[in-house]
């Protein structure tokens, strides 16, 4: 077997693609702010909101649901150089 | 993860100490202690696979998915693992012999004090490959095969997988590695267990783990291969009554259980049925030692694009991506109400789970189906096969006091 370093990742865009669209959910409740609490996958935004009722909506107040491939990730301090 | 040989027969494993408090007592060596704290890991390496599988957990496919970490990800992950005490790495897939750097990566881990194994379809393992992978340091390969020939070819899409997957399973005992059966137990293939095994064990293997199908990824859309109570209770009945067989005859098998935790309470029951109270009180003890469901705490599972999921079923969520946090960090931190939920889910459990009186060894079971069938990631595992008077009557085991109207 090949001792072979992979290609290194294509960037954040490709990170979160699975089965479906990735989806980041962020929730609040009483104690704050807004705080990041995982994704889910999901074909729709509909079905995303299904599936963070299901799992969160028992424990949080509001949930936020983004998607995860607009989300532009990137490090200032690399950024700049 | 259920050791039916070790709670039946008194078998010692070198994994004891990993799945019971038992490592003093085992003749066995046995993993630290110290790190059965951490969570035993499967990195599902790759989504891409040589076979398509029906219950595929991974939904992999036979091409390469956009986003795999790196070897030098893959490296620094191992490198937080190893800090954090993490005692083994389930090196997975997908098929992970598709990678050309899997034995990089599990001599690395085995560098870094981490005990390495894999899961895989057996079909690419040659003579050489298996010596290769054994003197990378890999403990043990668990192999997957769901029936006879005819049925396994095809539930896994290709016909002569079976011959393949037997071809790798002598190739690695050849090499001297320690290799297992993994066999999901489904409509398709419950019929056949014995049969495989004996198959098996004349090829010279020896350890046997039998998987309750989970809901994850295309095992979700085949809930109607799954068995009924009834079939699942004969399943395992099945299997119990085989291992002491073998046990019996000085063929000392080592068969579990994985996936379904109300294994657990049958066991207890089937102990006090065919073995007495007294080894049906010391399985129970084992069990209490066990835990239950591991999922989000003795078991963790890292996509092959470095998404960190509850276990290795429950893909469609994740707690975060080791590419933005640590593994570790993502593990310790509780503020995730899900994660949080779960591992105080005592307080959480509904239906018939609620007040269970095998709660404290199942916890549940699975919270993957649970979610699946019910919307509910508290609700009953629908896989549970207990009758109400087990799930009811006062616990024979454990003297819990006078009931509130004494």
């Amino acid at each position: 077997m090949r001792m072979a370093e992979r290609a290194s990742s294509t960037g954040p865009k490709t990170v979160r693609a699975t089965t479906g669209r990735e989806w980041e959910l962020f929730v609040s409740d009483d104690e704050g702010p807004p705080r990041h609490a995982g994704s889910v996958s999901a074909p729709t935004a509909d079905v995303a909101r299904e599936q963070a009722r299901n799992l969160l909506g028992w424990s949080v107040d509001d949930v936020w649901l983004c998607p995860a491939d607009e989300v532009e990730r990137f490090s200032p301090s690399e950024d700049s150089r | 993860m259920i050791s039916v040989s070790k709670l039946l027969c008194d078998l010692d494993a070198e994994g004891d100490g990993l799945r019971y408090d038992a490592a003093d007592e085992s003749g066995k060596p046995q993993i630290t202690e110290e790190k059965q704290r951490r969570p035993v890991v499967v990195w599902n390496l790759t989504k891409q696979c040589n076979l398509y599988c029906d219950h595929c957990y991974a939904a992999a496919d036979t091409e390469c998915a956009p986003g795999e970490l790196s070897t030098a990800e893959g490296k620094r992950m191992l490198d937080d693992l190893a800090d954090y005490g993490v005692p083994v790495v389930l090196f997975s897939g997908g098929e992970p012999l598709v990678r050309d750097d899997l034995t990089e990566l599990i001599a690395y881990a085995t560098e870094q004090g981490i005990r390495p194994v894999l899961s895989t379809n057996g079909t690419l393992i040659t003579e050489d490959i298996a010596h290769e992978l054994k003197e990378a340091g890999l403990k043990y390969a668990g192999i997957s095969v769901d029936g006879l020939p005819e049925a396994n070819d095809e539930f896994r899409g290709q016909e002569g997988a079976f011959d393949a997957a037997l071809r790798g399973i002598n190739a690695c005992l050849d090499a001297g590695l320690k290799t297992g059966l993994r066999y999901t137990i489904t409509k398709h293939n419950a019929d056949d267990l014995e049969s495989i095994v004996s198959m098996l064990h004349e090829e010279g293997l020896d350890r046997f783990c039998f998987y309750h199908l989970d809901y994850g990824g295309r095992g979700n859309e085949i809930q109607d291969v799954d068995l009924t109570p009834g079939e699942r209770r004969e399943a395992i009945e099945t299997v119990c009554d085989m291992t002491r067989e073998y046990h019996d005859r000085g063929e000392e098998i080592e068969t579990l259980l994985v996936g379904n935790y109300a294994d657990a309470a049958y066991m207890v029951e089937y102990a006090r049925e065919h073995l007495g109270e007294e080894t049906a009180e010391r399985v129970y003890r084992y069990l209490q030692a066990n835990g239950g469901d591991p999922t989000g705490e003795r078991v963790a599972d890292v996509d092959y694009q470095g998404n960190v999921h509850l276990t290795q079923f429950w893909q469609g969520y994740s707690l975060g991506n080791v590419r933005d946090r640590p593994f570790s960090a993502m593990w310790e931190d509780d503020s995730n109400p899900l994660l949080g939920a779960l591992r105080n889910r005592e307080a959480h459990l509904t239906g018939k789970c609620a007040d269970c009186k095998y709660q404290d060894i199942c916890r549940g079971g699975s919270r993957l189906r649970a979610l699946s069938v019910h919307g509910d990631p508290f609700a009953p595992d629908p896989q549970c096969y207990l009758t109400d008077a087990e799930v009811r009557e006062p616990n024979p085991v454990v003297d819990t006091g006078p009931e509130p109207a004494d």
